[in-house]
C-alpha cells in the first residue's frame, strides 16, 4: 500500500503549500510596502516571471521585437518565444558568444576578430566582416545609430565599433569579468559577471551606476525588450524577467 | 570594377546552372520505363533494360535499383557480357561501385554464382508505391554515379501526381558532394536582405591540399536595395597543406570586396608525445585602415610532476603583447584544480596594460559537490585592483516518497572588491539556495496539481538581507490530443527591516491549452495574466503538415494592452528534392518576407 500512503502524502504538501501560498498572498498588503518606513520607495530588482527553457550554456541572447535569439558555443542559434520559453527555430551558425540585433539583420560574434551577419528569418549568413584589431566576444546595438557595442577579448574594453567603416573607439576597459552577456540600457550599459554573479550598470563612461546581485544566479545572457523589461538567461536555461530600479 | 563584378555574378549564376546538372559517367542504364522517387531515393526499370558499366553490359526486363545503398537487381530473361565472358540467368543481384555481381538461376531450388557474399534480399516497390509520393520522375534513361548523383534524360517530372513539363536532360538526384577539387553550386538566394546572391563552394582536394571555400556573390543595387555595399565578392573558408596525409598549416582566408576588408590567418600545430606547440599569424585589416599583424603561440607540456603547463605568448608588430601560463594541477585524484596567470600590455591608439590571476577548484563527495573559485585583476596603470571570490557547497539531491518530492539545498559564500573611481566597493554574501519539487498529486477527474517551490535567502555585508521565493502551482488535464493547464506562479523578495518586514511580490497565471497529434499538427494557444491578474497577452504557435509536404509553422501574439498585435511571423517549408527546401515567410516586425531555395 506504499502508492496511496505517497499519494496522500504528496496531496498533504500540496495543501500545505496551496494554503501558506494564500496566506503569503494575503498578507503582502499588511507587512509590504509599509508606508510608515523611509525606505520603503527604495526600490530593488524585481522579479517579475521565470520560464523554462531548454536552451543551456553560455551565450548572450538577444530580442528582435517578435522573439529572443539565443547564441551558443555549439554552434547553433536558436530562436524562442520570450513569453513561453518554447523554441521556435534554429540555424545552424558559427559558435558564437555574442549576438545582436542591428539594422533588421543578426550580428554574431564568438571571439575572433570576425562578426557575422545574418538574415533572422531565414538564418542566411550575409555577410562576414573582418574586425582587424578587435576581437569581439560580445556585442549589442549602441544608442548612436549605425554604431555596435563590443566587448573586446584582448583588451577587455567596450568599444563603439561602427561596421560600415571598420572605425572602433575605445569606451572603457573593465578586466576581471567573465561576461555572461550586455546589453544596452536607458543610456547605459548593463554587463552579467559569472564570477560574482552580478549585473553591472555602467555609463558609456565607464563609471558604475549601479551594480545588482543577480536573482537568477549565474546569468548567461542579458536583454531589453520596448517595455524596459531586462531578461536573464541562466547557464541552466532559466529566463528570468525582472524590472531595475 | 562594379560592372566586372555584375558581369562575373552573373555569369557564374548562369555558369552554375550546367554545373548542377553535369554528371559523372560511371553507370548507363537505358530502357523504355525508368520511375524515380525522390522521397525513397529509388529506381524502378521495365522494357529492355540495359545497364552498362566499363567492360559489363547487363540486360534484363526489369530492375530494382535502391540509390541509397546502391544495390539493385535484374530480373527477366537476363544476360551478362563481362569482357569475354557471357552469362544468363533469371536474377542478377549487384552492387555498383565497384560493381560486384551474384547471378541466380531457379529451378527446383536457386543456383547462385559469382559474389556470393552478396545479399539477395532487397526491398522492392512496386510502381504504385513510388508513384504515391509527391514528386517522382518518369525517364527512359539515366547515368548514376558512385556519388548517388542522377543525371536523367526525356523526363516527365510528376509533383502531387500530376505531370508537369517534359524536360530533356536533367540531373534528377544531385547527390553527394564529391571529395575531388572542383566548384561546386550551393544555393541562389533571390528575395532577402542581400539581394540576388548566389553561393558556390570551391573544395580543393590534392595531395597537398585538403580545403574547402565558399565564393558568394550578390548583387544588391539591381534589386533596389542600398546599404553601402551595391554588389561584391565574398571569398571565405580554410584548408590545410598536408605533408604525408597530415595538416602542417592551415590557412583560413577571408576576402570581402563590399567593405574591402580581408582576414588570413594561418595556424601550425604539432603533438608530441609530452608537449605539444601552436603557432599562428594573424592578418587583417581593410580599405583606408592600418593592417593589424597579430603573432600567437602556445605551448604545453603534457605533465611535469603534478602539473600540466601551458606557456602563451602574444605579440604585434606594433608594442603590444601578452603572456601568461595556466596549469592543471593533479594532487589529488578527485580535486579538479586549476591555475592562471596572465599579463597583457597594449600599446596602441590607447594604452592598457592588465595582470590576471585566477584559480578554480571542484571536488564531488557522495553527499555534495564543492566548488570554489577565485579571480584576481589589477590594472597595472592605476593600480585598481578586482576581486572575486566563491565557494559553493551543494548537497545531493533528497529524495522522498519513490522521487515524488525532491529537495535540493545548497550554500555559497561570495565576497566581491569592485573599483569604482579611486574607491573600492566591497560586498560579502554568504546564502542558502533551497528548492522542493512535488510530482503533484491525482486529483478526482484526472486533474493533476504539481508545486514547486524555491527560496534564496543571503545575507549581505553592503545590502539588507534578502529572501526570494518563489511558487508554482500547476493544475493540468490532458484528454487524448487535448491538454489543458492552468499554471499560477508567485515570486516574492523580503527584506527585513529591524522589528518588520519589506518587500514585494509579483504573481502572474497562464493558462495554457495544447493540441498535440506528433504526426500532423501541434498547437500552444496560452493566456497570461500580469501581476494584477488582468490579461495581458495571448499567444499562439503552431505547426502543421500541410498535404503535398508542406510543413507550416507560425507564432502570433497579441497584447490586450492597446489591442495590438504584437508579433505574427508566417513561416512555410518544403523538401522539394531529396537534398534541396523551399523556404519561404513572413515576419510582421520586420515588416518583409523572403523565398529562398536552400541546398543541405
Amino acid at each position: 500500500m506504499k502508492l496511496p500512503t505517497n499519494k496522500l502524502i504528496s496531496a498533504s504538501i500540496t495543501a500545505f503549500s496551496f494554503l501558506a501560498l494564500l496566506a503569503l498572498n494575503c498578507c503582502k498588503d499588511i507587512v509590504f510596502n509599509n508606508p510608515l518606513d523611509p525606505d520603503a520607495s527604495v526600490e530593488t530588482v524585481k522579479i517579475i516571471k521565470v520560464t523554462s527553457t531548454t536552451l543551456s550554456g553560455k551565450g548572450d541572447i538577444c530580442c528582435d521585437g517578435e522573439k529572443f535569439w539565443k547564441t551558443s558555443q555549439y554552434g547553433s542559434l536558436d530562436a524562442f518565444d520570450m513569453e513561453s520559453g518554447i523554441i521556435i527555430r534554429s540555424v545552424p551558425a558559427e559558435g558564437g558568444s555574442g549576438v545582436t540585433i542591428f539594422e533588421d539583420s543578426l550580428y554574431l560574434c564568438g571571439g575572433e576578430n570576425i562578426i557575422y551577419s545574418l538574415d533572422p528569418l531565414s538564418g542566411e549568413i550575409l555577410n562576414r566582416i573582418s574586425t582587424a584589431d578587435l576581437y569581439p566576444g560580445f556585442l549589442t546595438a549602441g544608442d548612436n545609430p549605425g554604431l555596435l557595442i563590443a566587448y573586446d577579448l584582448r583588451s577587455s574594453g567596450f568599444f563603439e565599433y561602427d561596421p560600415q567603416s571598420g572605425a572602433a573607439a575605445l569606451l572603457f576597459q573593465v578586466p576581471g569579468l567573465d561576461i555572461g552577456g550586455i546589453e544596452i540600457y536607458k543610456g547605459g550599459l548593463l554587463v552579467t559577471d559569472l564570477n560574482s554573479e552580478s549585473i553591472y550598470y555602467f555609463a558609456k563612461t565607464g563609471s558604475i551606476i549601479n551594480v545588482f546581485r543577480s536573482p537568477a544566479g549565474a546569468a548567461a545572457g542579458i536583454t531589453v525588450d520596448h517595455r524596459d523589461y531586462v531578461y536573464l538567461l541562466t547557464l541552466d536555461g532559466k529566463l528570468y524577467t525582472i524590472t531595475l530600479p | 570594377m562594379g560592372n566586372f563584378i555584375r558581369l562575373l555574378c552573373l555569369s557564374l549564376l548562369i555558369a552554375a546552372l550546367p554545373n548542377v546538372l553535369q554528371a559523372a559517367a560511371s553507370i548507363h542504364c537505358k530502357g523504355d520505363y525508368f520511375l524515380y522517387s525522390d522521397e525513397k531515393s529509388y529506381i524502378y526499370g521495365a522494357g529492355n533494360i540495359t545497364l552498362k558499366s566499363a567492360d559489363v553490359l547487363i540486360k534484363g526486363d526489369v530492375l530494382y535499383l535502391d540509390v541509397n545503398s546502391l544495390r539493385g537487381v535484374v530480373y527477366g530473361a537476363v544476360s551478362v557480357k563481362k569482357g569475354k565472358e557471357k552469362k544468363t540467368c533469371q536474377a542478377l543481384f549487384f552492387t555498383a561501385f565497384p560493381i560486384k555481381l551474384l547471378y541466380e538461376t531457379f529451378s527446383d531450388k536457386v543456383i547462385k554464382e559469382g559474389s556470393k557474399e552478396l545479399n539477395d534480399i532487397l526491398k522492392k516497390y512496386a510502381p504504385k508505391e513510388l508513384k504515391n509520393l509527391e514528386l517522382y520522375f518518369e525517364f527512359r534513361e539515366f547515368r548514376i554515379d558512385k556519388y548517388k548523383k542522377i543525371k536523367a534524360k526525356t523526363i516527365i517530372p510528376y509533383i502531387v501526381g500530376l505531370p508537369t513539363v517534359p524536360i530533356k536532360s536533367f540531373t534528377i538526384k544531385r547527390g553527394n558532394t564529391p571529395e575531388k577539387t572542383m566548384v561546386y553550386f550551393k544555393n541562389l538566394n533571390v528575395f532577402g536582405l542581400e539581394g540576388l546572391a548566389v553561393t558556390f563552394l570551391l573544395r580543393l582536394r590534392g595531395k597537398f591540399i585538403k580545403g574547402d571555400f565558399d565564393v558568394k556573390l550578390y548583387e544588391k543595387k539591381l534589386l533596389g536595395i542600398d546599404d553601402g555595399s551595391k554588389r561584391g565578392i565574398l571569398f571565405s573558408g580554410s584548408s590545410d597543406l598536408l605533408a604525408k596525409k597530415k595538416s602542417f598549416l592551415n590557412f583560413s582566408t577571408l576576402l570581402n570586396t563590399g567593405d574591402k576588408s580581408y582576414n588570413l590567418s594561418f595556424n601550425h600545430r604539432r603533438d608530441f608525445k609530452h608537449f605539444n606547440y601552436s603557432l599562428s599569424q594573424t592578418v587583417s585589416g581593410r580599405e583606408k585602415m592600418p593592417a593589424f599583424f597579430q603573432f600567437v603561440s602556445n605551448f604545453t607540456v603534457k605533465k611535469i610532476l603534478f602539473l600540466g603547463p601551458t606557456f602563451s605568448f602574444t605579440h604585434n608588430l606594433k608594442q603590444s603583447y601578452s603572456y601568461g601560463v595556466s596549469t592543471p594541477v593533479y594532487l589529488l585524484k578527485k580535486v579538479g584544480l586549476n591555475m592562471s596567470w596572465s599579463r597583457k600590455i597594449i600599446k596602441e591608439n590607447y594604452n592598457s596594460d592588465t595582470e590576471d590571476f585566477s584559480t578554480s577548484m571542484n571536488f564531488n563527495t557522495s553527499i555534495a559537490a564543492f566548488s570554489t573559485n577565485y579571480n584576481f585583476s589589477k590594472n597595472m596603470l592605476d593600480a585598481a585592483i578586482r576581486q572575486n571570490f566563491s565557494a559553493n557547497v551543494r548537497l545531493s539531491t533528497l529524495n522522498f516518497l519513490d522521487k515524488n518530492v525532491t529537495i535540493d539545498l545548497s550554500t555559497f559564500y561570495m565576497f566581491s572588491a569592485i573599483p569604482s573611481g579611486r574607491e573600492s566597493i566591497n560586498r560579502t554574501s554568504p546564502g542558502v539556495n533551497g528548492v522542493m519539487a512535488s510530482k503533484g498529486a491525482l486529483l478526482p477527474f484526472g486533474f493533476t496539481l504539481a508545486p514547486s517551490f524555491s527560496f534564496n535567502h543571503i545575507w549581505d555585508s553592503s545590502e539588507e538581507n534578502f529572501t526570494d521565493f518563489n511558487y508554482q502551482l500547476a493544475l493540468e488535464k490532458k484528454m487524448g490530443k487535448f491538454k489543458a493547464s492552468l499554471a499560477y506562479a508567485l515570486a516574492s523578495r523580503y527584506r527585513s527591516k529591524n522589528f518588520y518586514v519589506e518587500g514585494s511580490n509579483t504573481q502572474n497565471l497562464n493558462v495554457n491549452l495544447e493540441l498535440i497529434n506528433p504526426a500532423r499538427y501541434s498547437f500552444y494557444l496560452r493566456f497570461y495574466w500580469n501581476n494584477e491578474l488582468a490579461l495581458e497577452n495571448i499567444s499562439l504557435s503552431g505547426k502543421v503538415n500541410l498535404p503535398a509536404g508542406f510543413v507550416f509553422s507560425t507564432l502570433a501574439l497579441y497584447y490586450k494592452d492597446g489591442s495590438r498585435l504584437q508579433t505574427l511571423e508566417l513561416f512555410l517549408e518544403k523538401k522539394i528534392m531529396h537534398n534541396a527546401k523551399l523556404q519561404g515567410g513572413y515576419s510582421l516586425a520586420l515588416k518583409r518576407f523572403f523565398v529562398k531555395v536552400v541546398s543541405f
